[in-house]
């Protein structure tokens, strides 16, 4: 019988409704905008089979392609890390997807969902490869869907940004690509797996030449001060619910390459201290450009390279706690910035501007929609009793528990950079509620609201539950940590 | 190993032209060198002395083979490389429309 | 001035620094290490003569796949950017009074172009067996259709069909690579079908197929890339 949890399907059935989109947007277009959907529904399924096995059981589930064992063959290797990363990319994509159904208004639409497809699809596969040159790949697909989708609006801004990001998003992809051959140059395999065995005979310099490469081309992609440019641009013109996939969860599944390469493959602990030194002005400048824009869409960007760098940072700080909470930082932070900038999309629909003091009075045109706005922005700048408040204390804990001279810096960094974050958020929400007399026609559309709902449930679900969250953002911390496991577990006790 | 000093001379012009220049087609250019470069690179990288073509056929055996894989990886990230300067080209020619000049300094908040 | 001496310092480290990790790894030596498995045993798990294509195909194949997608996710992107309308298409063909290139040169191209497209088919089928293959053959079909561009301006292929090719054929790798899962081999991309005589054309099981999938899909891909940039041209065969 077929395994239908096989961890390919999660590629497989995007990539299939893409092209039947194509087919399809020939001779019958209505069609095609429930494709997204259809392919994410299927993704959802075969996440939902996975839950026992990954939580419960061995923790990892190992797909082959081809017929061959790793490392002959392509695998795909789905750990506690990559379902998370697959699990928030699926619900986001379900949502986002029902939410385009009703946002996007243009000839032009069928060729939309195509490329959206991929993007989610893409951002799975990222998560999911076991084989570093696929995950090259992968990031090929999920970053020329993007570029696409950024220019989808074919304006002056649109053409800009779309054009910044695919310079260095292909300056990203080269310098990912010469790290991978001069990692097969050296080990003669592509194996993630087989890598992370064969490297442990290696110099600190032969491991430092191909991990730069890999580093830095990740580090474009994840938006890393300072390679950060492009993001700004590109985020705000993409339509809004490309928006929240591309804040929401592109930068972070490059965060989780960058983890899987450093902790699994390369085993490097000796550089995770040198993070920092992008980590820290990543949250900065992120944190401090966000608090001077007049854009909404833009503001919501640089908070997510400030996320990102909270994010990072505590990663860097590389304790099990300090780890899962940055886990636990990046499901906060991928639910609840996809949902502000889904509602800012609804807003924008109904203003047609991005200018904050357009929103004046919009809590209370839109009741719905101004109400899960506070929701979102109180999570993200982590303020209690949401889920945000729970993986910050739980980061600042982490940062408690391995004090020393730079770990104190840290401290005053996240509490303060958290205090510019709930200033901006403040100031918006003042906007969104200060009484205007002007009476136009602004409602709500029904229809975007069904998945912001939905996302504000999810978020909300989440804050209910806080300690079990972050016990299991421990436990994928805690496997992370042992890589042996992951190696034998793809390569099954060495074969050949 | 002079295929290796040699690609690694074209990445480093293509890099140098997508820092230093100007115009937007000269820096698609340097981006083609640096996937020129890189292709380069991967084949010279799976190189074997005296070896032939992984090709089978009369007289021709395993052992005297080059590896094939890194030809695989040329194959793929070549059709990569030509589908991303496709949509790059595409950009150039909607900033052409919008802004009717190349130079990247004329295009409003273009700063690198 | 500083500027570009100080980039050209980094980056003349950069290289300096890739060449010392690659002194260790010196040219022309034998570094294989999964290579040599496959030059070992493409001919017996395969059929196929040549190890290339069954590196990209079987051992590789889901690379390719998204190899493809790629191309596929690049052609949209170009024809969202560039998408016209019927109508604009028909309004801008009015007014494109475009020099129409000399009678040889026109009727010339249309008597190459079937020669072109058969170069191509031959070259996409002996893939498994000769240098060559699904993207060599579609590159040189896609070129066939570039030459009938550039000496008949009017030409125009039916987007629709080419829409609807280049799907079903990204169609075809996906569910070839899906029936795999019913195999015993239970895995994706598996090769089931029966493996043949090496060197001859039908041989290598699932290889074939799928390059052909390959093959009309870059073909339509980049006939669609070329269409997409035509339409841009203006009048005075130029840009706008």
């Amino acid at each position: 019988m077929v395994n239908f949890n096989d961890p390919v399907i999660l590629i497989a059935s995007p990539l299939f409704f893409a092209f039947l989109a194509t087919i399809f947007s020939a001779f019958y277009k209505k069609a095609v905008k429930f494709f997204p959907l259809a392919a994410f529904l299927v993704n959802a399924v075969v996440l939902l089979l996975n839950i026992n096995n990954i939580i419960n059981g061995a923790g990892i589930v190992i797909s082959k392609t081809a017929g061959m064992n790793p490392p002959l063959s392509i695998n795909m290797a789905m750990d506690k890390l990559s379902f998370l990363i697959a699990s928030i990319a699926t619900i986001l994509g379900i949502l986002v997807s029902i939410y385009n159904i009703f946002y996007i208004k243009d000839e032009r639409d069928s060729k939309f969902y195509s490329l959206f497809t991929l993007l989610v699809g893409g951002i799975t596969w990222i998560s999911v490869t076991g084989d570093l040159f696929n995950l090259f790949v992968a990031f090929e697909v999920t970053s020329i869907a993007a570029f696409g989708l950024v220019g989808f609006e074919r304006d002056k801004d649109a053409a800009e940004a779309g054009f910044k990001y695919l310079v260095l998003g292909i300056l990203a992809g080269m310098l990912l690509l010469i790290g991978v051959v001069l990692l097969y140059t050296a080990t003669g395999t592509l194996n993630m797996a087989d890598i992370a065995m064969k490297i442990s005979s290696f110099s600190f310099f032969q491991k430092l030449v191909p991990f730069t490469f890999i580093f830095l081309g990740l580090a474009i992609e994840g938006a890393l001060f300072p390679l950060n440019a492009w993001l700004p641009d590109a985020h705000p013109a993409a339509p809004s619910g490309v928006s929240a996939i591309l804040s929401g969860v592109m930068t972070t599944s490059s965060i989780y390459a960058i983890i899987r390469v450093t902790v699994t493959i390369f085993n490097y602990y000796s550089v995770i201290p040198f993070f920092a030194l992008f980590a820290v002005p990543t949250l900065f400048f992120g944190e401090v450009s966000a608090f001077f824009q007049k854009d909404i869409k833009r503001m919501l960007a640089y908070s997510t390279i400030g996320q990102t760098g909270l994010i990072f940072l505590a990663f860097e700080i590389g304790s099990e706690n300090a780890v899962g909470a940055s886990f636990a930082q990046i499901i906060n932070h991928s639910l609840s910035k996809a949902m502000l900038f889904l509602i800012v999309g609804a807003f924008i629909q109904q203003t047609n501007s991005r200018d904050v003091e357009s929103l004046k009075g919009m809590g209370y045109k839109m009741k719905v929609s101004g109400a899960f706005f506070v929701l979102g922005a109180l999570s993200l700048a982590g303020l209690p009793p949401f889920f945000g408040f729970a993986s910050k204390i739980n980061i600042l804990l982490s940062v408690v528990d391995n004090l020393n001279f730079y770990t104190v810096s840290y401290l005053v960094l996240i509490v303060a950079m958290s205090l510019v974050e709930a200033a901006y958020f403040f100031r918006v929400i003042k906007i969104l509620y200060t009484r205007v007399d002007s009476e136009n026609n602004i409602h709500e559309n029904a229809g975007l609201l069904v998945s912001i709902i939905a996302l504000g449930l999810v978020l909300v679900f989440v804050s209910l539950f806080p300690a079990q969250t972050i016990s299991f953002t421990k436990s994928i911390a805690s496997q992370l940590a042992t890589r042996s496991y992951y190696i034998q577990a793809v390569l099954g006790g060495g074969i050949r | 190993m002079i295929f290796y000093v040699t690609s690694l001379i074209l990445i480093g012009i293509g890099l140098y032209a997508i820092i230093i220049k100007k115009n937007l087609i000269k820096i698609i250019i340097g981006l083609d060198l640096i996937e020129t470069g890189v292709n380069l690179l991967i084949v010279s990288v799976g190189y074997i002395n005296n070896g032939t073509a992984p090709i089978f056929s009369k007289g021709i055996s395993a052992s005297m083979m080059v590896d094939a894989v890194p030809q695989a990886l040329t194959l793929t990230s070549i059709v990569i490389g030509a589908s991303e300067l496709a949509l790059a080209a595409a950009f150039v020619i909607l900033l052409y429309k919008h802004y009717g000049t190349l130079d990247i300094r004329k295009i409003r908040s273009l700063k690198w | 001035m500083i500027r570009s001496i100080f980039y050209s310092l980094f980056l003349g480290l950069i290289i300096a620094a890739v060449l010392m990790f690659l002194v260790a790894f010196p040219f022309g030596q034998n570094k294989m290490g999964v290579g040599q498995y496959y030059l070992d045993n493409t001919v017996k798990e395969t059929g196929a003569s040549n190890v290339v294509t069954a590196v990209t195909l079987e051992y590789r194949g889901f690379d390719t796949l998204g190899e493809m997608t790629v191309l596929f996710a690049a052609a949209t992107g170009v024809s969202l950017i560039f998408y016209l309308s019927d109508e604009e298409k028909k309004k801008k063909k009015r007014e494109n009074n475009r020099t129409k290139a000399n009678f040889v040169v026109r009727v010339g191209s249309r008597i190459i172009f079937p020669f072109v497209i058969l170069f191509g088919i031959y070259i996409i089928l002996h893939g498994h067996l000769t240098p060559g293959g699904g993207f060599q053959g579609g590159a040189v079909i896609a070129s066939g259709v570039l030459m009938l561009y550039l000496a008949n301006p009017d030409i125009q292929i039916g987007r629709n069909k080419l829409l609807v090719t280049e799907g079903l054929a990204g169609l075809t790798y996906v569910l070839i690579g899906l029936a795999g899962l019913f195999t015993p081999a239970k895995s994706f991309l598996a090769n089931f079908l029966p493996l043949g005589t090496p060197g001859f054309i039908l041989s290598a099981g699932i290889l074939l197929p799928l390059y052909i999938a390959v093959g009309v899909k870059v073909g339509s891909e980049f006939s669609g890339i070329i269409d997409d940039l035509f339409s841009t041209i203006d009048e005075n065969g130029g840009e706008e």
